[in-house]
């Protein structure tokens, strides 16, 4: 929350986007400013506020999590109390879709209330009939507020909010006028609120609907005020006003609607009874989850598997790697006049590190590329429809479809996009199953070694049948959950049927490179210099530097790794101190351990002797639950706090150590 | 199940029929913040679509946008039908 504190310089505007969840702000963010966010079809995708430069400017638009109303905020929502209470914000501009208007009026109200609005941009006019609202009128009715109608998808419009944000007027916040006791009250809270960005009435308002946000800040930064303010509070806490003041805003709405000539029956353009025709088939049990699984599968082979993603990787990897003919083959022979040391450290040190995360680039690019055209199309609200009954069993709603499919992103997302559930259990549990999805990352170091060590027609399979293994394990975790710690509360469900949506390419690729330029940012620096301190601990023994041919059993790794390879005896069933050294370098990253695990056998062929069948078997079980990396427990830190953390990390690693000993030892004793 | 004022519970039973919300009766402060949040309040008119595809779900249509909650949560929503 504290990011805009960095930029106090007071010439530099700060423009907020507000509007109800899935209206298009995202995709408005993205065309205005210089920056990326994620856009999907599913309501509640943003989770934190994304800040960005408007082109050609120094000024600051900002996007937040969609909200419906100002009134009483809770998780996500308190995100724009925050911003209008605590920084200097020069306008709002409140995005509302055409299709959902009567809903979407309500926060428009507050915003003017707040007497900092200057623009109303009313998006997704492409899903109404031209002339379906008298559009001026409207304006009219809302104190001639500057209206934009915009198609943000297509980019129709969308650049004359930057000219309205810059020369537009801000509306008067006196909009609606209340009863005659609640304008008393308005004018008694006004006469002694303190001076705020806000306006006043919109300050009293909120303290009217005993908005705990406003009256907490109100208490804690004014304290000369606040004896007069809680005298009146004191007055107006037991008074029902927030349903009255609720309910004059909906007869408004409904006035400037009948006023602008709104139709019901004749307002949509897009054909609803045809997508609900297909829903009443796709939502048919025996046709939407075999549908949706074999989706997933088709995603999984498009990005891992032999004749798709996976051979596209192998092709890069060889290209960079390949000790006879690959780019890291050329570097080595240019720096064939360097000392040895300096060659290997690096071509191995820091161009090994480098190469794979290059090599991970394809599957990653596919695999978000299918994940994003699912969200885009509207497929999430269906699949979550579909799975809610089974996911109830378990102690979660169909809504954490959501949360669980981002975690095959990444998992640190998918934890903050949890803050959106239904509740609180829900929130708790869907975080405490997340990292035992396996992210990208995860699928990508089990792919490329099962790969090496299965083959690659049949490495994909083992990936499939591991993402299967990890979500099943996950649905046992939430359901002894829910049966212990939140035995006593119940979860609800609640999603909003978007509307089918085709497949926009250039926003999927924008998403996707936005993605891949996060995961090049985070891995090329932590991976790099993972790489290289392994590297150092690797070549620099007790006798100095130990070339790559040499007794790398002197190294500073090998006393480090062994030391540790104890505990882990029972895993790999013996003492193994290269998978050991791997799994270490995989804390902060789990891309480090593929990289680490080529170091340590001395290139690609070298991992093929390290391992059998059941040793590899074990190693990617461990791998794929032992801890979270340490991005994903921060977050986890940040969201449900350390108690829960520690629990989650024990039972990752309890369930990690378990499991992958049962599977060497059962697999040991069968093929004895 | 209806009470002593004629009200009855939102349930599959009026699938097809215009209903008007009289109160939302969930303990959870949670659930009914976040259902107030799209518009679910005393006085509104809610039409029960009559998707017909799964007995434990209601297809609720409010402001023109469709919404699919649980059955069995629909039950802490008292109403009439209009």
């Amino acid at each position: 929350m504290s990011k805009l504190s960095k930029h106090k310089d007071i010439n530099v505007k700060k423009f907020l986007l507000i509007g109800a969840p899935n209206v298009g702000k995202s995709t408005i963010f993205n065309i205005l400013t210089s920056s990326t966010t994620l856009v999907s079809n599913i309501d509640r995708m943003t989770t934190e506020h994304n800040m960005g430069k408007i082109k050609k400017t120094k000024d600051y638009l900002i996007d937040l999590p969609g909200i419906y109303n100002l009134s009483h905020p809770i998780a996500e929502e308190k995100e724009t109390h925050y911003h209008l209470l605590h920084h200097d914000v020069n306008a709002i501009v409140n995005v509302v879709s055409a299709f959902s208007i009567q809903r979407d009026l309500f926060l428009t109200i507050q915003c003017i209330e707040t007497g900092l609005l200057n623009t109303l941009c009313i998006n997704m006019i492409d899903l109404i009939k031209t002339n379906a609202l008298d559009w001026k009128k409207i304006s009219q009715k809302l104190n001639n507020a500057k209206i934009i109608l915009s198609r943000s998808n297509r980019n129709k419009n969308t650049k004359k909010i930057i000219d309205s944000l810059y020369y537009s007027k801000k509306v008067d916040p006196h909009v609606v006028t209340y009863s005659k006791e609640i304008e008393q009250w308005i004018s008694e809270y006004s006469n002694v609120m303190p001076e705020l960005n806000i306006s006043k009435r919109f300050a009293s308002i909120m303290f009217l609907e005993n908005n705990s946000y406003f009256i907490n800040f109100i208490s804690e930064n004014f304290p000369k005020h606040w004896p007069k303010i809680e005298k009146i509070l004191v007055k107006t806490k037991t008074k029902n006003f927030y349903s009255k003041i609720r309910q004059t805003k909906f007869k408004f709405i409904d006035q400037i609607l009948t006023e602008a000539k709104y139709d019901n029956e004749n307002y949509l353009k897009i054909n609803i009874p045809l997508q609900n025709k297909f829903d009443h088939f796709f939502l048919k049990k025996w046709i939407g989850i075999p549908s949706f699984i074999f989706i997933t599968i088709l995603i999984y082979y498009l990005a891992f598997g032999t004749y798709a993603g996976g051979w596209i990787q192998q092709l890069f990897s060889e290209a960079l790697t390949n000790q006879n003919w690959g780019l890291s083959h050329w570097i080595s022979k240019l720096l064939a006049n360097a000392p040895d040391w300096i060659n290997s450290m690096f071509v191995d040190g820091i161009l090994g590190g480098l190469f794979v995360i290059l090599a991970f680039i394809p599957p990653i690019f596919i695999l978000h590329v299918c994940i994003t055209i699912i969200q885009q199309i509207g497929l999430l609200s269906r699949v979550s429809i579909l799975l809610d009954n089974i996911l109830s069993k378990f102690g979660i709603s169909g809504r954490s479809v959501i949360n669980l499919l981002t975690a095959f992103g990444c998992n640190v997302p998918a934890i903050m996009l949890a803050r959106s559930s239904s509740s609180k259990k829900e929130q708790i549990i869907s975080i405490l199953m997340i990292p035992f999805i396996p992210c990208a990352t995860k699928i990508l170091v089990i792919s490329s070694l099962s790969n090496i060590i299965f083959g690659s027609m049949y490495g994909w399979i083992f990936v499939l049948l591991a993402i299967a293994i990890s979500g099943s394990i996950a649905l046992i975790l939430g359901l002894t959950f829910s049966k212990t710690l939140f035995r006593k509360s119940k979860t609800f469900f609640c999603v909003e049927m978007v509307n089918w949506n085709g497949v926009d390419l250039r926003v999927i690729f924008k998403s996707v490179w936005q993605i891949i330029k996060c995961f090049l940012k985070k891995a090329v620096l932590t991976i790099t210099l993972a790489n290289l301190l392994i590297w150092t601990l690797l070549h620099v023994g007790t006798q100095g530097y130990i070339p790559s041919n040499g007794n790398l059993e002197n190294s500073l790794l090998y006393w480090v790794s062994k030391a540790l390879s104890y505990p882990m005896w029972p895993v790999f069933g013996q003492l193994n101190w290269k998978l050991t050294a791997c799994l270490i370098a995989g804390l902060p990253a789990k891309e480090a351990i593929y990289s680490t695990l080529i170091q340590v056998s001395l290139g690609i062929e070298g991992i093929k002797t390290i391992f059998n069948y059941n040793l590899s078997i074990s190693f990617m079980i461990f791998v794929l639950y032992y801890i979270p990396c340490f991005p994903t427990i921060k977050v986890m830190f940040d969201e449900i706090h350390w108690k829960k953390t520690l629990i989650n990390i024990t039972i990752s690693l309890s369930s990690a150590y378990l499991l992958a000993t049962s599977v060497y030892w059962l697999g040991y004793c069968f093929c004895k | 199940m209806k009470n002593k004022n004629c009200f009855i519970k939102l349930t599959s039973k009026l699938k097809g029929k215009q209903v008007e919300i009289v109160a939302l009766n969930f303990n959870d402060e949670l659930i009914k913040h976040k259902l107030e949040n799209i518009g679910f309040i005393k006085g509104v008119k809610v039409k029960v679509l009559d998707n017909n595809i799964s007995n434990k779900v209601l297809h609720l249509q409010l402001f023109n946008v469709q919404y699919v909650l649980r059955e069995e949560n629909c039950k802490f929503i008292d109403v009439k039908v209009v």
